[in-house]
Order: C-alpha cells, then structure tokens, then sequence
C-alpha cells in the first residue's frame, strides 16, 4: 500500500501534473486509489467511456486500437490523462501484460479538487499551456 | 440608485470623483483661452504674422517630441501623481513666463507660443486620461457630456472675461490669473486617486507597430488622412486669420481683448451647435454628412477670404475651424472609430491625435512659408487650403463605404467592445449596418451581439427588422428582442407578443412579453399583472410574477400576497425557472415580520436546484437581512453557491465582516473553508477587512498565512484607497525575508547531501523557497506601487539577467532604508553563500549543517514538509535501522 508521499512521487511524474507544487500534489494523492490487476486484464476497452486516468506504479500496460499497438506504459508512466479533461470516449484500450500496479485518478473526484483548489488549477493549466507552447514551437521551427 | 441631478444622470457617489475633475476641467479651459488670445497678441505684437509660420512648424516639431518624451515618462508614473506633478510644473511655468515676458527678450515669445499649446495638449489630454481612469465606460457614457460642457462653458467664460480683464490688467498680468488658475486646480485635484490597472502593460501585447496597425486598416489610414488634412487647412487660416486681426487692431491689449471675445464666442457657437445640431445631423444623415461641416466651412471662408477683404471675412473663415472642428466634426470621428477594434484605438490613437496632427500643422506651415515665398500673399494663401480641402472632400466620400466594410467585419468578429464605447449608436450609417445585420437571422451568435448593441438605442428604423427576430428559433434572441421593443416607440407586434406570452415554452420569453404588452399595451401596468396573477393559466401567472420581480414598483409588488406566493410554489416544484423567479420576487417582497415570508426563504434553501439556492442567495444580499448572514457565509463552503454567497455577502459591507472574521478564526475549520472567508472579505474590501485579514497572519500556519497575503493583495488591488499599516507590513515584512533566507540555506545543504528519498524534500524546499520570494513581493506591493513591484517580481524571476537586474535597481531607488537594508542584499546574492552572509546581519548565525536543517525543518510549523523530511529520513537509513 502506497503512502501519499509515495503517490505524490509517482503522480509527479505525469506531464499535467509537472507544475504543480508537491504539497498540492499530496491533495491530488488523496484522490488517487491504489490498484492491483492482473495480467490479461482489460483495465478499459476502446469506446467505454472515459471517467479517470491511471499511473503505472509497476507493471506494464498495452495501450492498442484492436491489433494495432499504439503504446506500452511501463513504471513511472501514466495513460488515459485527457480522461480528466473531456467527455469523449476512449480512443485506445488498455490491457495488462504483466500483472500492474496503477494510481487511478478518478474524473470526478479530480474535478471537484479543481474547483476547490485553484493552485492545483494553476498549475494544471500552466502545464498545458506549456505543452501549447512547445507544440507551436515545434510547427514554429519546421 | 436614484439621479441626484436628472438632467445629467449623476449619481451621489459620483460626485466626490466627479466634482473635482468637472471643475479642473472648466478651469483649464478657461486659462487656455485666457492664455490663447495673450499668445497670439503678443506674438504678432512683438514679431509681426511674418513669423507665425516660423512658430507653427516649432509648434508642432516641440508638440511631437514632447508627445513622445511625455507618453514615456507617463508610463512610469501612477496617472494622479502625473496629473498632479504636471499641473504644478505648468503653474510654476506660468508664473516664469511673466517674469520673462517682462525682460521683452524675442525668443520669449516663440518660446510662449510654443507653450501655450503644449499647455492646451497636456493639460487637457492629461484630464481626459484621468477621467477614463476614474470612471468606467457606462459612468463615462452619461457623465462625460457634463465634463464636456463644464470645459466649453470654462471657453466661453475665460474668453469673455479675457476681454473685459485686460482692460484693467494688460495682457503680460493675464499669465498671472491663469497660475491662480492652476492653483485652484492644483487643490481640486489633490485627494483624486485612481485604481490602478494593468491596462497600460497590455496594450501593445501583440507587438504590432501602430504605423503598421494604420497601413493595414482602410479606414485608419483615411482617418489619418482626414486628420492631417484638417489640421494642414488649419494653420494655413491660422496665418490668414491672424493676418487679418494684425491689420485691423493695432493695440496689443485691443487684440488680446478681440482674440478672447471671439473665442469665447465661437465656443459659445459650437456649445449650442454641439446640443442642437450635430445629434440630429448624425441621426437623420448620417457620418458622412457630418464629415462634411469642417471641409466645407473651411472652404466656405477662404472663399469668403478671397472675394470680401476685411475682419468680417477672417472672422467667418475661423468659424469653420473653432465652431465645427471641436463639436460636429469630432462626433463623428469618433463614431468612424467604432468598428476599430479596441486594441488597435489604443495603439493608433496618440499617433493619429498627436503626431498626425502636429506633422500636419507643421506641413500646412511650411505650404504657407512656401507659398509667400513664390509671392504669393496672404489672402491668395485661400489657394492653397482650397486645393487641400479637395483632397479632403474626396477622402470623406471613402470613408463612408471603407466604415461600412469595417463595421460589418467587426460585428461579424465581434471586436465592437460595448462596454468601452462611449459615443452614440443611434448615428444613421450605424444604424444602416446594424439593421442590415439584425435581417440576416441565420447567424444567432453575430445577432445577439446586433441586439445587444441596438438595446441602448432609441429609433423607430429598428421596430420592424427586431419585431421579425420575436419568431427566431432562439429563445435568447427572442427575449433580447423583446427587450429592445420595450425600449422602442410606434407601432408595436402587439398580436405576436401576446401570442409569445400565451404559447411560448420559455418563461423568460413570457417575461418580457408581458413586460412589453404592460409598456406598450393599453391600460394600467398594475391591472394587467393583477389580471394576469388571477389568470388560470399557469404560464401567465409565472410570467406576472417574473414581472413583477424584475420591472414590478411598490405597487405592482404588492400584489403578490401569501396566497398567491403559496400557490405558486406548489404548482412550481419541479419547475426551476419558476422556483428562480419566486425566489428573485423574495428580493421585492421581503418583509421579515411576516411569517409566510420566512417560511417562504426556508423552503427556497432547502430547494434540490442549484439555481434556485443561487438566486436565493442574490435576493438576500439585496435585501441586507443580517439574520440571514450564517446562512450565506455557509454557502461559501459549497462550490455550486459560493461565488453568489461573495457577491451577496459584499452587499452587507462592514455588517457581515464579524461572521467572516469567526470563520477565518475558527481553528476547527479547515485552511479552504477559512481561506474562502478571507476571499468574501476581500470582496467586501474596506478598512475594518483588512484589520480583520492583518489580524489573522499567524507564522504558525504557513498555508493560510500565504492565502491570506493573496487576500490581502486583492484587496489592495479592488481598494487602492485602502491603507495598511505600515509597520504591521514590515513585521510580517521581516518574517517573510528571513523565512525566505532559512530556506535558501536549507536548499544549499540538501544540494550537499543529495540521496535517496531527498529529490521530493529538494523540490518541495525549492518550491517554499519561491513562495516566500511571493510573499516578500506581495507584502511590499501593499505599501509601495503594486504595479511596479509585480513588475519588479517578474522582471526577477523571468530569468533575464538584465530584468533581474532592473527589478533590484528599482527595489534600491523605491524602497525606504529599513526595507531596502533587509530585502535587496538578500535578493542582490549572486550565490546561496552570498544570500546567507547577507542574512546573518539580520537574523543571526545561519544553519551549521544538514542535521541542524532537518531539526529546523521538524521544529517548524509546516506539515508538508516535515512529512517530506521523515520520508527523506526514513529512505536514507538503512534496513536495519528502519527496522529499530
């Protein structure tokens, strides 16, 4: 079992979360919930809605379109992240190759900590903006 | 809020803002044309109209720079203390020019000619800026035109007594009337202070140069156009005009007394043209027409010049420039600057007011000393500004379809911002364009910003175009035009809009067309609410009583009694607009001694609608019933309710700082739920807030204590007036530094004992570290400019070594000894070790070592990062001691 310090070292490295300080991340840790599955899992399938993001704490996750591999999350990385930030249904699906340990950051709950906390907020945004900029950079540079 | 002064629409507490700047206002109108007439006559006195081209082309050359070196000092300087310095500079100038003048010395009088127009631009520019300041768009709508009128009324007054004083004084003593002048300015404009904004630093965020911003746009460059042209025709019969006077008066005294009497009425002329002619001028033909008075009355009287020799020919060519140019003609630019967008009106407007126009007085100069110089004289100099006044005449017949094309494309973009327009709507041309796109309903967002444009204008054009949108799919587009037909005359849809009030499915729509059909409707208002209350149809009874709360008087509100209230609740339960609309009548109906009334309040908050307990909240505040105030400060603690519970708590003031103050107090509650107290305070945001935040700064708990220096910042911000303690400020002041100057060591020492477990105690240290730089910030942003020092803030942290260094020179020159001692050697450090020697001074022996910081953390208030700290603790030991 994860302390909340132990989360907020692993929450710390997902890009959204990289501008927010490490005591507003300890709130972000008190949302998250620690899970075990198995390996064959299908932790979600294309087309379910999408309703948290995960954090891979050990284990790794395929992340695929049908037989089409899109992405293999191992320690340290997160997946499903715009779960928190739109509506839409999920693109890819996730299954387990070796049994995972994950943080599973839940959309409600996430926003309802926005709304109370603007410095989470502030940060949250920061690294999006960030993430803008550097997308803009990158067309800017071709 | 009721009128204090109908005619003028001013409100009491307008008036302390608005009485001193009213009347600095006439007052340096009235020393201008006291000063203009004393210029011009001692000028041609002295050096003859051969020099007056001379003088212009340095007029404008000094006028250019001056604009220049003014716009960039300005930017540094708080707008009140400008206004202030600068009027106490051209007073004491005032009083130099009299002493000089009297030592007869020739380059006096250049020198006070040049003046005399810098005086009319700063002083006057610098009002108008102060005035923008103190007032926001909607203030300025109604109480600009009585500032407006104070300064012509100060034209007329100065001119006519320039006349009838100089008789008594001679024209050098006149300088001295003017500085007593100044000086009553100087004591109106003492206690105005503005709030501060951040508006100046935006400006020119896109980086665009305003030359471009005018080569790019059409209509900018016709209007740049149409400036220089006008201001060229100007000094061409500027000379003429003074020629003229030269000839006919050969007394110095008798001239001045000429120049002021006819100044004077000529300002009296464009006073009345301004009221009586020009609104018609615009409403009836429009901008274009408008355009044309200037042109035409210019050339009217170089005409006049040509063919009738003599006083009365000068006089009638100056009526064009000192009677149109300032009223009709200065309208209508106005509204040709309507469709610019308003960053590009900020960007161009100094350029095309200031520097368009003094180049342009400086060209139209030399044409004159051009033209004298191929032998022409001066009454053949008509010519030259009848050739102009051409060009001039074909850029007005362009303008017109290049404003056309530029209000559509801003409607259509959206880039008209209302609510920093103050000038008229109802001009024709605008009218045009804004009917031809209230016709074309295909676009919903593009007509709802039509609407909302043609909601504060009154013509009949707009009844038939806006009684077609009462069919629109949209229930939004349907309700704005109904509200625009309640404003309108003639003859109204009154079929549609009873259709409307009987089917339509949307009670806001019901609303407001009972409200048209009680505005345009035959009969008395209040029978047709009662009617419509004892109405069996459900529809109608809610519309009444959405009428009856938005529109409703004393005597409409009394209709609503405990039965019919009751009723409606019942029939309304599931129904939220509804719900809404009872609990917006509460705010009408209140009455705390009658028991159906609090029961009524009771039901509404215990209401399962979010919108209902919201509209709940906004009545209470209205009505200012303190029993209510533990109920509101509750609905702090719940998202949905939280920002109408600050708005409605505002609404109390003082009256509700005591149930804050207990909340943000209260040890059992938590950091947020005390945090959003402090945040209701700030909305409140008077002296006794920020005694009470002050009060609450406790070291003990870092969290709060920073959220409340943020509290405390925002009310500084909303309450430029606010005072804070001064010494308080430099308590919390020291504590933050030397916070700031532990951690800066703390960094140091975990940076030499990098391990396992320390990179989260590195990071968290690193970020409390930044967060006490903020507070060092934002505790002397309470007591010195704020906007300097976030400046100063951002200039230090941006990375850019020449900014850091920048913000630290402007932190030595703005802080007082005791401040500066503490902070800047501190933020002067080039390394860690420097920071800490600079320290020690101050706060004693720094940390030892790693362990002594640990301690340091462990002992200290913070929770975080004393769980950082046991972590980091516990990861660096080994197995076997973790296992002891």
């Amino acid at each position: 079992m994860l302390t909340t310090i132990e989360k907020v070292i692993a929450l710390q490295d997902v890009d959204v979360f990289s501008q927010v300080s490490t005591e507003e991340l300890g709130y972000l840790a008190a949302i998250a919930v620690e899970e075990t599955h198995a390996a064959g899992t299908t932790i979600y399938a294309e087309r379910d809605p999408a309703d948290s993001m995960y954090q891979v704490i050990a284990g790794r996750v395929r992340l695929h379109r049908g037989d089409l591999e899109i992405n293999i999350a191992g320690a340290g990385e997160p997946f499903g992240t715009w779960a928190l930030f739109d509506d839409e249904v999920r693109v890819s699906a996730a299954t387990v190759l070796e049994q995972a340990r994950v943080l599973r950051v839940g959309k409600e709950d996430f926003i309802d900590l926005l709304a109370d906390n603007v410095e989470i907020t502030q940060g949250v945004l920061k690294a999006l903006v960030g993430r803008v900029r550097g997308l803009i950079g990158t067309i800017g540079a071709r | 809020m009721r009128s204090l002064l109908p005619a003028f629409d001013v409100q009491r507490q307008e008036l302390p803002r608005l009485l001193p700047i009213t009347g600095a206002y006439g007052l340096v109108m009235a020393s201008l044309y006291v000063l203009k007439p004393a210029r011009n006559a001692l000028f041609l006195d002295r050096l003859g109209v051969a020099q007056l081209p001379v003088v212009l082309i340095l007029v404008a050359f000094v006028g250019a720079l001056a604009a220049l070196v003014f716009s960039r000092f300005s930017a540094r300087v708080r707008l009140d203390r400008l206004v202030f310095l600068t009027f106490l500079v051209l007073g004491t100038c005032l009083l130099g020019f009299r002493l000089l003048l009297s030592l007869e010395w020739g380059w006096t009088y250049y020198l006070f000619y040049v003046w005399v127009n810098l005086y009319g631009l700063m002083a006057t520019s610098l009002l108008w800026l102060l005035a923008n300041a103190l007032f926001n768009a909607r203030e300025g709508r109604r109480l600009f035109g009585l500032i407006g009128t104070a300064g012509i009324a100060g034209a007329i007054l100065g001119g006519v007594a320039t006349g009838w004083v100089v008789t008594f004084t001679g024209t050098e003593n006149l300088l001295l009337v003017c500085a007593g002048m100044v000086g009553v300015c100087l004591l109106l404009l003492y206690p105005v202070r503005i709030r501060e904004t951040l508006t100046s630093a935006a400006t020119d965020a896109d980086g665009e140069s305003p030359l471009a911003t005018v080569t790019g746009s059409q209509l900018l460059t016709l209007l740049a156009g149409m400036a220089a042209l006008a201001a060229a025709v100007a000094a061409v019969i500027d000379v003429q005009f003074n020629q003229i006077v030269d000839q006919a008066f050969h007394d110095k005294d008798a001239k001045t007394a000429f120049f002021g009497e006819f100044f004077a009425g000529l300002s009296a002329f464009a006073l009345v043209f301004q009221i009586f002619v020009a609104p018609r001028v615009l409403r009836s033909t429009g901008v274009t027409s408008a355009l044309l008075f200037l042109p035409i009355s210019m050339a009217l009287g170089s005409l006049a010049v040509l063919f009738i020799p003599g006083l009365a020919a000068g006089m009638a060519l100056k009526i064009g420039d000192g009677g149109f140019r300032h009223s009709i003609h200065k309208s209508a630019t106005e509204i040709l600057y309507l469709p610019v967008p308003v960053e590009a009106k900020k960007r161009t407007k100094v350029l095309l007011d200031t520097t368009v126009d003094n180049l342009a007085t400086g060209f139209g100069a030399l044409l004159v000393l051009v033209a004298l110089a191929l032998g022409l004289d001066y009454r053949h100099l008509s010519y030259v500004s009848l050739t102009l006044v051409g060009l001039w005449l074909i850029m007005v017949a362009r303008s017109r379809r290049a404003y056309v094309d530029s209000f559509r494309h801003a409607l259509e973009r959206r880039e008209i911002d209302l609510s920093a327009y103050t000038g008229d709507l109802s001009e024709a041309g605008t009218l045009d364009s804004l009917v031809g796109v209230l016709r074309d309903t295909s676009n919903v967002r593009r007509l709802l910003y039509a609407l909302d444009m043609v909601s504060v204008v009154r013509a009949e054009r707009l009844v038939t175009p806006v009684a077609a949108l009462l069919d629109h799919a949209s229930a939004e587009i349907r309700v704005k035009a109904l509200q625009v037909l309640q404003l309108q005359q003639g003859e109204m849809p009154l079929e549609r809009i009873g259709q409307l009030l009987d089917d339509d499915d949307v009670l806001a729509v019901r609303v407001e067309a009972l409200q048209a059909l009680c505005v345009h409707g035959e009969g008395e208002t209040h029978l047709r609410l009662q009617a419509a209350l004892a109405s069996p149809s459900r529809n109608l009874r809610g519309a009444a009583v959405g009428c009856i709360a938005e529109y409703g008087d004393e005597q409409e509100q009394a209709l609503a009694d405990e039965s019919m209230v009751r009723a409606l609740l019942v029939e309304s339960a599931e129904d939220e607009p509804e719900l809404m609309q009872i609990a917006r009548l509460l705010a009408r109906i209140y009455d705390p001694t009658r028991t159906w009334v609090k029961e009524l309040v009771e039901e509404l908050s215990a209401s399962r609608y979010a919108g209902v307990v919201r509209q709940l909240i906004e009545s209470l505040g209205e009505v200012g019933d303190e029993a209510h105030l533990p109920w509101l400060a509750d609905r702090l603690d719940d998202r949905r309710t939280r920002r109408a519970a600050v708005t409605a708590l505002s609404h109390f003031g003082d009256r509700a700082v005591p149930e804050l103050a207990a909340r943000l107090q209260s040890p059992v509650r938590g950091i947020r739920s005390r945090n959003r107290a402090a945040r209701a305070l700030a909305a409140i945001a008077t002296p006794l807030c920020v005694e009470t935040v002050l009060d609450c700064l406790d070291p003990a708990q870092p969290g709060l204590e920073y959220q409340l220096l943020k509290t405390l910042s925002k009310l500084r911000n909303r309450e430029p007036n606010l005072v804070f303690p001064v010494e308080r400020v430099r308590a919390a002041l020291r504590r933050a530094a030397c916070t700031y100057w532990e951690f800066v060591q703390i960094q140091e020492l975990l940076a030499a004992n990098e391990g396992q477990g320390t990179a989260l105690l590195s990071r968290a240290v690193a970020e409390k570290c930044e967060e006490n730089l903020k507070r060092i910030f934002r505790l002397l942003a309470l007591i010195h400019p704020s906007q300097d020092l976030y400046n100063a803030y951002l200039g230090y942290v941006g990375g850019n070594r020449a900014d850091g260094g920048s913000a630290i020179e402007f932190l030595e020159n703005v802080l007082p000894c005791a401040e500066r001692e503490l902070v800047v050697p501190l933020l002067d450090a080039t390394t860690p070790g420097l920071a800490v020697e600079a320290g020690r001074r101050h706060f004693g022996p720094p940390l030892a070592d790693f362990d002594q910081a640990v301690a340091h953390i462990l002992q200290g208030p913070d929770p975080w990062l004393r769980a950082c700290v046991t972590y980091s603790l516990v990861e660096k030991s080994t197995p076997a001691t973790r296992a002891g």
